[in-house]
């Protein structure tokens, strides 16, 4: 499944990104890497962006970005 | 030319928000120069300061998470460590993040240029319970490390002693991130390959360059299609060997080695850093839990936006008659001194005084306005909640073709054109 799918509370851990180009390299690098765990926090109040955890940090990604992620959950 | 005092060219580097200007700024003082890079809107800060007898002249790089050839930021910084060649970089860390920013610091590392690694915001990092042996982390890296509070200017002697020192030194950054056995066996042969070529051994690191081409960086093939004689033949060889790689391992190599980077930085934190149970997260989470909530989120950012305007435009323009009177008295005090009013024409040195005076105070009457309005989007800033804002807003804004982070000039826009 990907990041895009999961529900906030969940957590999961980073299989592949699928994504090539600009957007898979920016995602590898602010650590979108297999293995690293991750935290969904909270959708925004308009379902889009999706507020995570990972690494000790947060970060906001939109859906269209996290579907991109494929993770399993724990 | 003895005695006369050096020039030393160095660049601040960092990812973003980690304190990469406040650094610059406490370091240069006043002195400073702000323009674009040549062509593009990017800024370009420059500075300098003394520290003996020299002179060093500062640059503040754009801050960046990586340093490929996706962006113009990066391309910038990218271009100025290899064109520039400056004497040292600099490198600016937010210590909260550690293992994040490590991942630029390898980049840097790897092009070769003295590093002074700069762990900033050390309050933050401590009150998370981060506690660092500096000396660990500054042996892995083959850097000196330098500990600072960047807006409360610690360290800032440390700072510039340590780039001074590592400026007379003269050697190369030793450090050599390892990609494992995998990666090794292609970028070694790859190396090798490019050594061999004269103009390029000459002016460009070659591990680095190794590195971006099993990357696929268009820029550093573009490097070698221009430099190299036959850049062709080893622009293919770096094709067989990526798709050799994919093959082999199922996975592209600017993925493996954006992954081996991570793992290095997870290996060099749990090495050099140990962690108390933090503290301060829990407070930022519930205020999030509220200012984010799905129902308030909105309702109060609303209201901070409608305090915004009633503080600044109502209240500032409610300031104004107490201000007008100053700047008018100004004006006729003026009038008063100068050449008196004449019978059909005024006189010209009159007028013209006049003129710019009245344009001047027109301005200045607006000053109250300005002044509350930007205190009070500093406090936003500072308080972390304009990036609430930005997340919240996102949704709406994406349908314009804007991000979240636009809700600031849009915010002030408003505010004017409301006023």
């Amino acid at each position: 499944m990907t990041l895009g799918e999961m529900k906030p509370g969940q957590e999961c851990e980073i299989v592949d990104v699928i994504a090539d180009g600009i957007l898979g390299q920016r995602l590898m690098d602010m650590g979108f890497i297999p293995g690293t765990r991750i935290r969904i926090i909270r959708n925004a109040p308009l379902i889009d962006p999706i507020e995570l955890e990972m690494k000790g940090y947060h970060i906001s990604l939109r859906h269209s970005e996290a579907k991109e992620v494929e993770v399993k959950t724990l | 030319m003895s005695k006369e005092s050096k020039k030393m060219l160095v660049a601040v580097a960092g990812q973003p928000n980690s304190g990469k200007s406040t650094i610059f700024n406490i370091l240069t003082g006043a002195r400073q120069h702000v323009a674009n890079y040549p062509g593009v809107t990017v800024e370009k800060k420059t500075g300098s300061y003394h520290l003996k007898e020299d002179t060093v002249e500062l640059v503040d790089l754009p801050g960046t998470y990586s340093l490929t050839s996706y962006t113009q930021e990066e391309r910038i910084a990218r271009d100025f460590l290899l064109n520039e060649k400056p004497a040292v970089v600099v490198d600016v860390v937010d210590t909260s993040n550690l293992e994040r920013n490590l991942y630029l610091t390898f980049q840097l590392a790897e092009m070769g240029i003295p590093l002074v690694i700069n762990l900033n915001m050390m309050d933050v990092a401590e009150r998370r319970g981060m506690n660092i042996d500096a000396e660990k982390l500054g042996q892995q890296l083959d850097s000196p490390v330098v500990l600072t509070v960047g807006n409360r200017g610690k360290g800032k002697k440390e700072l510039k002693e340590a780039v001074w020192t590592i400026s007379k030194e003269g050697k190369s950054n030793q450090f050599r991130l390892e990609y494992g056995e995998a990666l090794e066996s292609y970028l070694n042969p790859l190396e090798k390959l490019l050594s061999d070529d004269t103009v390029l051994s000459a002016n460009y690191p070659l591990r680095w360059l190794a590195v971006k081409l099993m990357e696929n960086d268009t820029e550093a093939q573009r490097l070698v299609r221009e430099n190299s004689s036959d850049g062709t033949k080893t622009l293919n060889f770096v094709d067989e060997k990526r798709k050799d790689y994919t093959l082999k391992h199922k996975k592209a190599p600017e993925k493996a080695i954006a992954q081996m980077r991570y793992q290095v930085a997870q290996k060099i934190v749990e090495a050099s850093v140990t962690r108390k149970k933090e503290i301060k997260r829990s407070l930022t989470d519930r205020i999030d839990q509220i200012a984010c909530n799905r129902y308030l989120g909105p309702i109060i950012l609303a209201a901070t936006i409608y305090l915004l305007y009633e503080l600044a435009i109502v209240q500032g323009y409610n300031i104004t008659p107490y201000t007008w009177p100053l700047l008018a008295a100004f004006r006729d005090f003026l009038a008063s001194i100068l050449p008196s009013v004449g019978f059909i024409f005024d006189p010209f040195f009159r007028s013209m005084p006049l003129w710019v005076t009245d344009g001047t105070i027109a301005v200045l009457n607006y000053v109250p306005i300005f002044l509350i309005l930007f205190a009070l989007i500093a406090i936003l800033e500072d308080t972390g909640y304009m990036a609430r804002m930005a997340f919240i807003l996102d949704r709406i804004f994406r349908h314009f073709g804007l991000h979240g982070q636009s809700v600031l000039p849009m915010v002030i826009s408003g505010l004017y054109v409301g006023g």
